[in-house]
């Protein structure tokens, strides 16, 4: 991979694998972190790639490898790990920080499978792949995910 | 929500500036991870180098000058036999033509005795041995045969 190459993939999908990372690991930092991992893993892989949705896909899977990684491992001892998400990001208006902070409080495989069909527009069959998973359990953690989200989205609307 | 909604919420959430520059510039860091590799590669061929000096300061010039014996076998009557493992001494002298050539002579259990003319490089070889009926001598790729 040529160095003009890797910048173009850097500037194409730093935004896309960083929301990934944050869905897994709900922590700037440590996003930040599996984010700097996985490009350091495109620059030092030797197979060239077919075109950029090859190498957009290679991405995607690293990233969430990655972020499994981290999260298995022991040495991860953060203690918080939902950051002041209104102090880090801008949002355009309370309802867009609201939907964040309610996918954000949503369990692991819900959060990433919500964020992987609503923001990267993932076909069911693609998300089941990327998180190794079966297609069902993917269905049954949207399910349950949309369910969490109406609850939480009412008591936050109920409370205003 | 729909995916519009969700995505559009999202546009605000990304990585710090900082964190991108250093991405970017981790393709130079992977060019100082190639010249670490190479000083590593230099290091290990200077202490090759050094023990290679050593040792052939310690056998005499035996390593350049191509005259150590290990690994040296003689078959006398298909029974192998490791010169090294025996005593013998060693002479310059030189050939009909006036080529230098090493001369072993290895004194054998039993009475036996073998005389091994090594040439330069261990090319080609002489070989006299007592009461025996074939006698080879093994010297890396090189192979005698000789029958008395």
């Amino acid at each position: 991979m040529t160095q003009t190459e890797y910048v173009q993939a850097v500037e194409r999908n730093n935004r896309r694998l960083f929301l990934i990372a944050l869905s897994f690991l709900r922590n700037r930092t440590d996003a930040e972190d599996a984010l700097q991992d996985v490009f350091l893993k495109l620059w030092s892989r030797k197979q060239p790639f077919e075109d950029e949705e090859h190498t957009d896909k290679y991405l995607t899977r690293v990233c969430v490898n990655v972020c499994k990684n981290m999260l298995r491992s022991p040495f991860r001892k953060r203690c918080t790990d939902l950051d002041d998400a209104q102090s880090l990001y801008t949002f355009d208006s309370t309802e867009d920080y609201d939907l964040f902070c309610a996918v954000m409080s949503l369990p692991l495989r819900e959060r990433t499978v919500v964020h992987l069909f609503y923001y990267e527009d993932l076909p069911v069959r693609e998300i089941a792949e990327t998180l190794r998973a079966s297609e069902s359990a993917v269905k049954t953690a949207l399910h349950r995910a949309r369910n969490h989200l109406k609850n939480c989205l009412k008591e936050e609307g109920n409370r205003e | 929500m729909n995916k519009k909604h969700y995505q559009n919420a999202l546009s605000g959430v990304r990585p710090s500036e900082q964190s991108i520059e250093r991405i970017l510039s981790m393709t130079e860091n992977k060019q100082k991870h190639v010249k670490k590799g190479w000083i590593i590669a230099l290091a290990a061929a200077f202490i090759l180098a050094c023990a290679l000096f050593t040792v052939n300061a310690a056998t005499d010039g035996a390593v350049f000058n191509g005259e150590l014996i290990h690994g040296l076998i003689v078959r006398i009557n298909n029974k192998e036999m490791r010169l090294e493992d025996y005593a013998y001494t060693v002479e310059d002298t030189t050939d009909k033509d006036g080529n230098p050539v090493v001369h072993y002579s290895f004194d054998l259990p039993e009475g036996k005795s073998i005389d091994a003319y090594a040439a330069e490089e261990y090319t080609a070889f002489g070989i006299d041995a007592q009461d025996a009926e074939s006698v080879q001598m093994i010297f890396g790729e090189a192979q005698t045969d000789s029958a008395e």
